[in-house]
Parts: C-alpha cells; sequence; structure tokens
C-alpha cells in the first residue's frame, strides 16, 4: 500500500523518490512536499521528452499545462490525512464567523414550523365535537352487515374441485 | 418558533440524544443545543472540525460522495452528516437508537435552507472582506 502511494506521489515529477527506501515514507509523509515545485521539473518518460525534443515553446506550455493539470487531479485523488490539521488553522477566523453566525441566528425571525414533523399519532382540537358528531344511520349499518356476511358467506362456500389425479407419478427409475 | 428553540424541542423528543451541533463545512459553531449529560469535548471545534476532512477524504475511497459517518465510543455515539455547506452532529448515548439519529436530518429539513443562506451570507462577507 504504501508502495502504492509512494508511486502515485511522484508519478509526475522525477523518479527521485524511488532511490528513497519505502521505510522513510510512514503515514505522517506528505506524498506531494511540494507540488509547485514538481510542476517545474521535467518529465522523465519516453513519449514526453520526445515531445520537449521536437516541441516548440508553445508546445511546452501546453504540455506544462496538461502536466499541471494531472498533478492537480492526481493531488485531488490522493487520500492524505496529514490535511486534517489544516482545519483549525485560522482561530481569528473561526471566532469572528462563530460570532457572525451566533448574531444572525439570535436576530432571525424566519419561520420555523411550531409543529414537530414525523408524530405518527397527533392530538385534535375539539374532542367532545367527534365524539357527539351524529352515529351512522340504521339502514346503512343493516346493509354493511348484510354485505360482510354475503361476503363471509360466499369465502365459506368457496370449493375445489379436482378433475385430475391428486397424485402424480414421475417417471423415476429405480 | 426561533431557529433554536425547534432544535431544541427535536433534542428533548428524541431519547437517547444529548446534543445536536450544527456547523458550516470549515467547523464553525452555527448552532448548538445540548442536555446537561453531554460530553463537552465533543463540540469543541478540535473533535467536529476534522469531519469535513476526513468526510473528504473518505470520498476519494471510490464508493462516491461520504454522506454520513457513525463514530461509537465506549459511553457516547457521534453520527455526523455532511449536507454541503452546512453539517450536522448528533451526540448521543451509546444505547441510543443510532437509526434514529440518522433520520434526524429529515427532521432538520425546515430549517435547513435558512442555515445554507446564513452560511452563504457569512461568507460572501468574508470573501469581501
Amino acid at each position: 500500500m504504501t508502495n502504492f502511494f509512494v508511486k502515485m506521489g511522484c508519478c509526475c515529477g522525477k523518479n527521485e523518490d524511488e532511490d528513497r527506501p519505502y521505510e522513510e515514507a510512514d503515514e505522517r509523509t506528505r506524498l506531494l512536499a511540494d507540488p509547485v515545485r514538481r510542476t517545474s521539473n521535467p518529465v522523465t518518460s519516453e513519449a514526453s521528452s520526445s515531445l520537449y525534443k521536437a516541441g516548440s515553446p508553445l508546445q511546452k506550455s501546453d504540455e506544462h499545462q496538461a502536466l499541471s493539470a494531472i498533478l492537480d487531479e492526481t493531488v485531488r485523488n490522493i487520500i492524505d490525512v496529514s490535511q486534517m490539521d489544516n482545519t483549525v488553522s485560522d482561530q481569528h477566523d473561526h471566532l469572528d464567523r462563530t460570532k457572525k453566525y451566533t448574531e444572525r441566528i439570535q436576530n432571525s425571525m424566519q419561520a420555523v414550523p411550531t409543529q414537530l414533523p414525523c408524530l405518527a399519532l397527533k392530538d385534535i382540537a375539539n374532542v367532545e365535537k367527534a365524539l357527539a358528531a351524529p352515529s351512522h344511520f340504521v339502514s346503512d349499518y343493516s346493509m354493511m352487515l348484510q354485505a360482510c356476511n354475503a361476503c363471509s358467506s360466499a369465502v365459506k362456500n368457496i370449493s375445489v374441485h379436482p378433475r385430475d389425479d391428486l397424485l402424480v407419478t414421475f417417471a423415476v427409475r429405480a | 418558533m426561533s431557529m433554536r428553540k425547534y432544535v431544541q424541542s427535536l433534542l428533548d423528543n428524541t431519547p437517547g440524544l444529548l446534543a445536536i451541533v450544527i456547523t458550516d463545512k470549515d467547523g464553525v459553531l452555527i448552532l448548538k443545543v445540548c442536555s446537561k449529560d453531554n460530553p463537552e469535548l465533543s463540540q469543541r471545534s478540535s473533535y467536529v472540525a476534522p469531519f469535513a476532512s476526513a468526510s473528504d477524504q473518505a470520498s476519494k475511497l471510490g464508493l462516491g460522495r461520504n454522506q454520513t459517518i457513525v463514530c461509537l465510543y465506549d459511553k457516547f455515539q457521534v453520527v455526523s452528516m455532511n449536507k454541503g455547506n452546512v453539517h450536522m452532529h448528533f451526540v448521543g448515548v451509546a444505547t441510543g437508537n443510532t437509526g434514529d439519529f440518522l433520520t434526524m436530518d429529515s427532521q432538520l429539513e425546515p430549517i435547513m435552507p435558512s442555515l445554507e443562506e446564513l452560511v452563504n451570507v457569512v461568507r460572501s462577507q468574508g470573501d469581501v472582506l
């Protein structure tokens, strides 16, 4: 794994890291110590060197931009946990922003829903109204009862008449 | 109801939750509500700020953008969510319902537009200065 990251770190610069023993690169070693310096280094691959030999200054600048883009992309993709120390570097800026956030939160009069979402059971106002509501008509009730009885008897009367043999013997060789 | 009261009511109505910390993506504190049993260390900048970097680095592992990191400790658990410019941290007891904490973002959805606007305004002021 270390071998892989060391290779990744020097893919666009000189192969100077290959001379360094891998034991020197521990988890605290910066993979790209100085990206700016590396961008100015020539490339040692054969394809690139042939372009340099035959190229004009314009081609060189294009090549340089392309290499810079590759290097930026590589830097973005490298997983570098040492970057985590930089997050609290500017303490003054942190305090300033915290103060601004606090002031604005206190002064904000934005409308926020007064009732919490995701309540399975909700309280209703005027419970007595719901309880004192007129009941269903007797005729409706008897109709529902008849329909339920009819459905129940229909389910009970469902029967299956087998027309073929219930047991089928497959051709199993003994 | 103010934003702080709304978040406080969410905290009060969620069993096992000890603190809700809302920061911007640099770990700068925007809003914090907590109960008396919460671990104070989990709300410090030194604990909250590295989440942004950790989430960014975890996004490079090849499984897509990292959105949530759950940390379980002996006595506490911390669910940290990456919502772009706004990050949320929910600190709860170790035996708390982690699945419940993971749905807290949907309950904070009503105040998210206000929080994002707040972050953008403060950042634009910082750019001007």
